[in-house]
């Protein structure tokens, strides 16, 4: 599955990423929106997506510039999307990022990424079980010098997440449908990262598949919290 | 002995709205790996493009075995042909090129309608009905 399609005003239109989506092989996808979006165009895509035999999920990717505005933001959105992801553009965000257990992924600033994805990060991301996300797409319109920088701190910072047993994630994060890859290039770059490749085939599908099972139980009307649910009322 | 390579066959499907001759996306394609991997790279994952059908956009690559990963991994990197914004998608991947011929012949229909669609959404209105 690919755990990060985005929705943005220069990218193509949703039904042509549904479209590629399914071309590509993919049975799960979850479409980001940086904001919440005005009417419900949601459920029309959704509805859209099965007919495709596409199963769909929508994550909000929050771009906080600071702690208190990302809290605000999540205890307002939190329940209306299946994944919430944060982009950490600065240490203090990255840090109320790895600690609030409302965030499921967290994807990083690539210029300063060796700084924001530091010691500290990492222990955080590990006690509280926080996933880091690679976006394939960030790197496919860099210049050659800052791509392979990128991808030496990634590959570093992997390193390091792997041994601690940090859960990563790869995603495509396209927003056009040549920006899309299918889940064996996303799996082949993982291995590359990762020198592992029953890990890097779980950081394509069986991780980005259990965030959104977990978040899609916790949304249900039986779910009361972690490990309490609603069997049956009488 | 020599030991013999065994080669894989990848069937390759171009995401580009563009009309290219096989040398073409061979050249581009040599150019972007030896970019990505380096010589010694291009010398560890020595790949040729066996075939092409210019009008279903399909290709066959044959490269080591051992190479497919490393392949496949320069194949996600690639994002244009020619400054033009293009992916590529392995479709398949076969041990023996009849097999890879085959799945060609399978897939190729489906492909071009498949993708004809998708084509004709990336383009603004006007260009989708001009003749």
């Amino acid at each position: 599955m690919d755990l990060h399609v985005r929705l943005s005003c220069g990218g193509d239109p949703p039904e042509l990423l549904i479209g590629m989506a399914r071309h590509l092989g993919y049975s799960l996808i979850a479409l980001s929106l940086e904001k919440e979006p005005r009417g419900a165009p949601l459920e029309g895509l959704r509805s859209l997506s099965r007919e495709a035999g596409l199963d769909l999920a929508f994550r909000l990717d929050l771009k906080p510039s600071s702690p208190g505005e990302l809290k605000a933001w999540l205890s307002r959105f939190r329940r209306r999307f299946e994944v919430i992801a944060v982009y950490c553009g600065n240490v203090a965000v990255a840090r109320t990022a790895a600690r609030d257990r409302r965030i499921d992924v967290t994807f990083y600033d690539l210029e300063n990424l060796p700084s924001l994805l530091d010691e500290g990060q990492m222990s955080l991301l590990q006690e509280h079980g926080k996933h880091i996300e690679f976006n394939l797409s960030d790197m496919l319109g860099l210049p050659v010098d800052k791509q392979w920088k990128a991808l030496w701190s990634y590959r570093y910072a992997f390193k390091e997440a792997k041994r601690r047993g940090i859960p990563i994630v790869f995603s495509s994060g396209a927003s056009r449908i040549t920006d899309m890859r299918a889940p064996r290039e996303l799996s082949a770059v993982a291995s590359m990262l990762l020198e592992d490749a029953s890990l890097a085939r779980s950081s394509v599908s069986l991780i980005p598949a259990r965030i959104v099972d977990e978040n899609r139980g916790k949304l249900g009307s039986a779910f009361v919290q972690p490990g309490v649910r609603v069997v049956d009322e009488w | 002995m020599v030991k013999r390579i065994r080669w894989r066959y990848l069937v390759l499907h171009v995401h580009a709205p563009l009309d290219l001759e096989a040398r073409d996306l061979e050249r581009s394609l040599r150019g972007h790996i030896r970019m990505f991997l380096g010589v010694y790279g291009l010398s560890r994952c020595p790949f040729k493009l066996v075939a092409y059908d210019r009008e279903g956009k399909i290709g066959i690559v044959r490269c080591p075995h051992d190479s497919v990963e490393a392949l496949r991994a320069a194949l996600a990197f690639l994002s244009d042909i020619g400054g033009v914004p293009s992916s590529l998608h392995v479709v398949k991947s076969s041990g023996t090129i009849k097999k890879a011929r085959k799945v060609v012949e399978g897939y190729v229909e489906k492909l071009k309608s498949h993708w004809a669609l998708l084509e004709l959404g990336m383009k603004k209105p006007s260009q989708a009905t001009e003749k």
